[in-house]
């Protein structure tokens, strides 16, 4: 068939070689072949420009080139297009180094029958295709990882961007905190001061109903004033500017400080609240006021909720860690909002006592606080029968705990 | 009866003043008050009081500087100070601490904190 017709360029300046080979290709009896003749390199290079070959049979030594130069002239101009070198040298080396530029096959003159050629001429065709398809597809992956490289760069440049602007904003957001936080106080603080006056009958003396009514005032202004706090505090743990440090302390210490400052209150509400160690300290590496801001939140809580019985404070040394029981006798925590406890803005007892609000961030804030120095935090509760917070503290913290953004759901309530 | 011991109130805050000038009255203080940084230092070198409540952020010059201030002239030096103020952050803390604060109380305050700091704090 016509269309199956091999296009070839037979480049050859001697007549009587070129007479040979043509004899041998006319051999082929299919007529596969349809040869055009050329016998200068400026007129291969002309030709291959104007009409389109499947393969070249080149003679490197024609009148106006000679040697490997003649292939590389071809080639040059004609990357995709398979080459048979066709030369009257048997030079092993010089057919190596034909073969090394791309030509796809080195035939020497007189040794070549009419199978051989034929061969020759179809397997350089096949080949030169299989190497163009492959080059392509190298072509092609370079293109493709030239592409994604440029994208991931940008994508990288925008996550920098990203970053640099979050982070910009973070500290604006703080800045802005620490500002509006002073202007809430700064009118609570006097507010709360008119009223404590009055309380301590500081103007004048004032009657149960008006005390009553100043006192109901007097325990929102304390609840704005704890919120303001935790606000602050919850903010700053969030972009991480919530400076804690490792200092030595001695726990024991602390946990006797902690009695003592709420001692009066738990004795104004009838109930006792006791240290329970057995040793005299206990030296830990802990960030104080955050260790103490823990103790403050749990301890409070106990109190606020317990109406008969007491609190109890206890410290049990572990060897490589502490571990902190604060356990109270009150109304407990009903079991379905256990696992949210330690969650923001949980108000577990909302509706258990009347007027003792919180502002759902003091648990929240502890977890983050004992979770920074590689600790843990749960509780047990039983309703009616009382609450025990439990934290286990590593005495040395091994890491500078880096805090991540997002917490792990990890919920480490038995 | 010993003199009556002053109290030097430094508070931009007027309402908070005089609240407060009645609370220390009321405990048997004379308070003077002063509404910025450079009148509370004039008035407390011109006749230095007892113990100094200062406020931190205050416009003009700041409680810290006043602070610096107070501490570095020979005549207020020895005149106990203590921080009052809203921004409770660490750094003012520490630096009350290091220019030589008594105590430093953030607002709102319990009446017996400030009252039990004052006690403890004041010139006899």
């Amino acid at each position: 068939m016509k269309t199956e017709e091999i296009n070839t360029l037979f480049v050859e300046d001697s007549p009587g070689d070129a007479r040979l080979i043509q004899e041998l290709l006319s051999e082929e009896k299919r007529g596969l072949f349809r040869v055009t003749r050329a016998v200068t390199l400026e007129e291969t290079l002309d030709k291959l420009s104007n009409t389109r070959f499947d393969v070249v049979i080149l003679d490197l030594n024609l009148p106006d080139s000679a040697g490997l130069e003649t292939y590389s002239k071809v080639q040059k101009h004609h990357p995709a297009l398979p080459v048979v070198v066709l030369t009257g040298y048997d030079d092993q080396q010089f057919a190596t180094l034909a073969l090394q530029q791309g030509a796809q096959d080195y035939l020497v003159k007189g040794s070549v029958g009419h199978g051989l050629l034929v061969r020759s001429l179809l397997y350089a065709i096949e080949r030169k295709r299989i190497e163009e398809r492959l080059r392509r597809l190298n072509e092609e992956l370079e293109q493709r990882v030239t592409e994604r490289t440029v994208e991931l760069t940008n994508f990288v440049g925008q996550l920098e961007h990203e970053i640099a602007v979050r982070k910009r904003a973070e500290r604006t957001k703080d800045e802005f905190l620490s500002m509006v936080s002073h202007e809430l106080r700064t009118p609570l603080s006097i507010a709360k001061e008119g009223i404590d006056l009055l309380l301590d009958r500081v103007p004048g003396e004032i009657n149960a109903k008006q005390e009553r009514v100043l006192s109901l005032a007097k325990r929102n202004m304390d609840r704005l004033g704890r919120i303001i706090n935790n606000l602050l505090n919850i903010s700053r743990m969030e972009t991480g500017r919530l400076q804690m440090k490792l200092e030595t302390i001695d726990f024991c210490e602390l946990i006797h400080e902690l009695h003592d400052t709420f001692q009066k209150r738990a004795h104004e509400k009838g109930i006792r609240i006791q240290v329970e160690t057995e040793q005299d300290s206990i030296m830990i590496q802990a960030d104080r006021d955050g260790i103490m801001e823990v103790l403050t939140n749990i301890t409070d809580n106990a109190i606020k909720f317990t109406q008969r019985g007491g609190v109890r404070l206890s410290v049990e040394d572990h060897l490589d860690t502490l571990q902190c029981i604060i356990a109270d006798t009150g109304v407990g925590i009903p079991s379905e909002s256990l696992p949210k406890i330690f969650d923001k803005f949980e108000q577990f007892h909302r509706d258990i006592i009347r007027g003792e609000k919180g502002t759902g961030l003091g648990l929240a804030i502890s977890r983050d606080i004992i979770e920074w120095h590689g600790g843990s935090i749960w509780v047990d509760s039983e309703p009616n029968k009382g609450t025990t917070f439990t934290f286990r503290l590593p005495k040395a913290p091994s890491r500078p705990v880096s805090r991540t953004g997002g917490r792990e759901e990890r919920q480490p309530v038995k | 009866m010993a003199e009556q011991q002053t109290i030097l109130l430094v508070d931009d805050e007027h309402e908070f003043c005089e609240l407060l000038r009645m609370r220390l009255e009321s405990d048997g203080y004379c308070v003077q008050t002063a509404e910025n940084g450079e009148d509370g230092l004039a008035q407390a070198v011109d006749d230095p009081p007892h113990l100094i409540l200062l406020d931190v952020m205050m416009p003009g010059i700041d409680g810290i500087e006043t602070l610096q201030r107070l501490k570095a002239d020979e005549r207020t030096k020895h005149v106990p100070v203590i921080m009052l103020t809203a921004k409770g952050d660490a750094k003012s803390v520490f630096a009350a601490k290091k220019h030589g604060g008594k105590a430093y109380l953030v607002k709102p305050c319990l009446p017996g904190d400030l009252l039990d700091q004052v006690r403890r704090n004041i010139l006899r």
